[in-house]
């Protein structure tokens, strides 16, 4: 059944899960190293935590695969789930909050932050990622948030609204006031 | 290091873990659906009751025999319990809305304003069918905070009244007296137009011949004649 599965739509194999709970396997492929970059992100867990954290988030999304709406798209849905839960445990272990850690290449997310930002180009585009996170790690987490799905993980307006459930106006105001706040904490750390 | 979907797929078989049903999701919609369709119904009533408080408040006749304010006399009388039991059920409506499919894309303020104008127009359907009558009578014979609330609000208006006049009247008393009635309305007049009556026999008034210093006029109606402010 899992081959069968492989190169169908994740709307599909949704569809085909409470039949099937092998093909949680094919979801699990696909999004594993996405929602993991996402929660080390923008939680500062551990890699232990984040592990049992992507492994709730799994198990929430086999038992709770027949509320799957069908209008959603599954990755919104699936990064709903993440969001929820890793908000939670963020809550639960903020005073053992460790470093945001962004491993990957900042200079697209840099990129497109000052693209669609019209905050003025006075700040090196080439920001390392010790830097980045550091900033990162100094923002209000729902800001931090929609910077990460918005200039690194590349969602829509629309899909963010389905994924942490507010107005997308709401999102635009959030993504604008994240953008100041990064702003301001970047000045701090550079004048340090 | 073992695979995550496979240590998954183990968790699930040891734990005998199964998807809850289509069912289970769509009686929980139903039962939030439910919920808030009964919140709007219950506001609906509130607001309905409001109106009928509001039209058996005299507010007219009370402002006439009084020199307080619209808007102090609102403050003094309204139904806070309605007012009270609205807001929670609007909150609770707002609340349950967004849950359901992907209506969380409405503001909090859109889903309470588009709630109050819904139960404001249900409310009025109501008390215009005469329903609201029913409802107060209801409250009123049994439930017992609702009987304070309105005597509280009747005890707040004759204290009110006895504060400004000086007299040992009550709210029900101006309304079961004629008499006393005009002679808070006579009172009223008299501070707030400056009024002094020459009489209050309307048929002496048709005959009485007034004269009134050159800073006042005459004036003569239901409650009396004599010479007022110009």
């Amino acid at each position: 059944v899992i081959e069968e599965y492989r190169r169908k739509t994740d709307e599909e194999v949704a569809e085909k899960v409470a039949e099937h709970p092998e093909l949680i396997a094919i979801l699990v492929q696909r999004y594993e190293v996405k929602l993991e970059s996402y929660i080390r992100r923008i939680s500062g867990l551990s890699f232990e935590d984040r592990q049992d954290l992507l492994q709730e988030v799994f198990i929430s999304v086999y038992e709770n695969i027949n509320s799957f709406d069908p209008d959603l798209r599954f990755s919104s849905w699936v990064y709903r789930i993440c969001h929820n839960k890793t908000i939670n445990e963020w809550k639960k272990n903020k005073k053992k909050e460790g470093d945001i850690s962004i491993d990957e290449n900042t200079k697209p997310f840099v990129d497109s932050l000052y693209n669609e930002n019209n905050i003025e180009k006075d700040i090196e585009q080439n920001i390392s990622k010790e830097v980045l996170s550091k900033v990162l790690r100094n923002i209000k987490i729902e800001y931090r948030e929609v910077l990460i799905l918005k200039f690194f993980d590349g969602y829509s307006y629309d899909e963010i609204s389905d994924i942490i459930q507010k107005p997308k106006n709401t999102v635009g105001t959030m993504v604008s006031r994240a953008r100041q706040s990064f702003k301001a904490e970047f000045d701090k750390i550079n004048k340090k | 290091m073992e695979k995550l979907e496979n240590k998954i797929i183990k968790e699930i078989e040891l734990r005998n873990l199964k998807p809850r049903s289509k069912a289970f999701f769509k009686a929980r919609i139903f039962a939030i659906n439910f919920l808030s369709v009964l919140s709007i119904f219950i506001t609906s009533v509130a607001m309905a009751s409001l109106f009928y408080q509001v039209q058996q408040s005299n507010f007219k006749d009370v402002l006439e025999k009084t020199d307080f304010s619209v808007v102090y006399y609102v403050f003094i009388t309204l139904p806070y319990l309605w007012f009270l039991i609205g807001l929670i059920f609007i909150l609770l409506f707002a609340h349950n809305f967004r849950k359901v499919k992907r209506n969380y894309r409405y503001t909090f303020t859109s889903v309470v304003s588009g709630a109050l104008l819904l139960s404001l127009f249900i409310g009025s359907i109501i008390h215009m069918s005469g329903l609201s009558k029913v409802t107060e009578n209801l409250a009123e014979q049994n439930i017992e905070i609702y009987r304070q609330q309105k005597q509280i609000q009747t005890l707040k208006t004759d204290i009110f009244l006895n504060k400004l006049y000086e007299i040992g009247v009550t709210a029900e008393m101006v309304e079961n007296d004629p008499e006393l009635k005009k002679e808070i309305r006579r009172r009223y007049l008299e501070k707030v137009l400056g009024r002094e009556y020459e009489s209050d026999d309307l048929d002496e008034c048709k005959v009485i011949k007034l004269t009134c210093s050159k800073d006042q006029k005459i004036f003569s109606d239901n409650t009396g004649c004599g010479c007022g402010k110009k």
